[in-house]
């Protein structure tokens, strides 16, 4: 068993290569970290459609960590309609994300790059030059 | 309130208490608590040394009696029903002293006889997952294999309930995370409760659900640890305060240190941000608390203690 005291945050590597860390310490809820995380292994590819998470006692187990918070992050999931599932059957990847209605998807996106533009103009960037850094961090994002 | 009436549908109420108060003399040592927990949950209770916790755990226990209000547990007036009440309830670490010369097998065997809900299977499968030999002599286990013997028979007894008192106090990282693991199984799997009073924060952030921050006899914070988290936030900015924000909803803190300023709000960071780019504030970051400095700022800064301030607000 991997102990959380070692480090201030361990990776959980549960097959198929998916890794979930948890920083207790760090202010973000747990649950919110679990989200954050099994959102960018489905964007990146690494969860697939119809691949199934690890049950919530299993996830909750490893990461020593509550099962409640990993149950509260599977749940809305569900209601964000990224995964589907049930106490008996395990929890599985729903939808890839462009299959979200895309006004919908417009819509969970806008407060962020409001915030993002908003920051940018305080610091005095240019709608231009926020759009060439973009590119260029989204391009070493992809590789 | 009306959100507790939605929980108390889902949930069976383990511990309610309404107005629970312990004075010793002057002092008020529990101070008007009414605080609920609820089957397949764990409770962090945190607070200065002298805060009320154990106080408020010997109330809970109908050990001490509350100078007015009243404490009910599992359903029973614990004040009235204390004998019921304990069938239920365990304490952990009730008893530090175990029977040094007794081997394991004899002792849980022996401890067993005491309680009418006994499951010794349960015992046995602790025993041999924490490696604890049952034939050793008790004084030739080490401390934490003692501690985590007295956690398998508090378990073998089927409380609904434990109340716990620093209780990774004596095991290493690794036995605390094999013990926390059962626990928290325990808890959601068969609708328990734990109610944990401790130091350990980081324990508090990774195992408990709810909590309550005690200071000075009162319940200062109560709630889900993960909507505290998402409410509390610094916010960091450049430049001066408005001279009313210390007023503003939400923000409990303010302070300043050269062209920096910051806030800590307990909710609504967002409208707070708002109001700050309206008056003209710049580089505003909003930045995540963890459960230490949610603590000091509701508890630290009433104590005086300068420094924990300015390693939150700077």
């Amino acid at each position: 068993m991997v102990s959380f005291y070692n480090e201030p945050a361990f990776a959980l590597d549960w097959g198929g290569g998916v890794v979930f860390h948890v920083r207790p310490e760090s202010g973000e809820p747990i649950y919110q970290q679990l989200m954050r995380q099994i959102k960018h292994a489905i964007t990146t590819g690494a969860l697939k459609t119809e691949e199934k998470l690890p049950t919530v006692r299993k996830l909750a187990a490893d990461l020593v960590i509550n099962p409640n918070t990993v149950a509260r992050a599977y749940r809305e999931l569900e209601r964000e309609g990224l995964l589907k599932g049930g106490p008996r059957r395990g929890t599985f990847v729903r939808l890839s994300p462009p299959s979200i209605m895309p006004e919908e998807r417009r819509r969970r996106l806008r407060p962020h790059v409001e915030n993002l533009i908003a920051e940018a103009t305080v610091l005095g960037f240019t709608v231009k030059e926020l759009k060439a850094m973009i590119e260029e961090l989204g391009r070493s994002g992809n590789e | 309130m009306s959100n507790g009436v939605d929980q108390d549908m889902a949930r069976e109420t383990v511990i309610r208490t309404e107005k629970l108060t312990k004075r010793f003399g002057a002092r008020c040592a529990v101070d008007n608590v009414s605080w609920q927990v609820h089957a397949g949950t764990i409770h962090g209770v945190i607070g200065p040394n002298g805060a009320g916790k154990t106080t408020l755990q010997k109330m809970l226990l109908g050990i001490t009696h509350p100078s007015s209000g009243s404490a009910v547990v599992m359903g029973l007036d614990v004040h009235k029903r204390s004998e019921r009440v304990r069938e239920h309830v365990a304490f952990v670490p009730e008893e530090k002293l175990l029977y040094d010369k007794m081997r394991v097998a004899e002792f849980i065997k022996f401890y067993g006889r005491f309680f009418p809900r006994w499951n010794i299977q349960f015992v046995d499968e602790l025993l041999k997952r924490w490696s604890i030999p049952q034939r050793s002599r008790i004084r030739e286990l080490s401390k934490g294999m003692r501690a985590k013997l007295l956690l398998a028979v508090t378990l073998g007894r089927r409380p609904r309930l434990m109340l716990m008192d620093e209780p990774t106090i004596d095991l290493d990282p690794t036995s605390a995370d094999e013990v926390f693991s059962v626990l928290a199984q325990w808890v959601t799997e068969d609708a328990n409760a734990i109610v944990l009073s401790t130091h350990r924060m980081d324990e508090v952030e990774r195992i408990c659900d709810h909590v309550a921050i005690m200071n000075d006899g009162s319940l200062v914070i109560d709630g889900e640890l993960d909507d505290i988290r998402a409410g509390w936030k610094t916010i960091r900015l450049v430049g001066s305060l408005p001279d009313d924000a210390a007023s503003w909803d939400g923000v409990r803190r303010v302070g300043s240190n050269g062209s920096v300023a910051s806030l800590v709000v307990d909710a609504g960071a967002d409208r707070v941000v708002e109001r700050l780019r309206q008056s003209g504030a710049k580089s505003i970051e909003v930045l995540d608390m963890n459960l230490r400095s949610i603590y000091l700022a509701a508890v630290g800064y009433e104590r005086g203690r300068l420094d924990d301030i300015l390693e939150i607000l700077v």
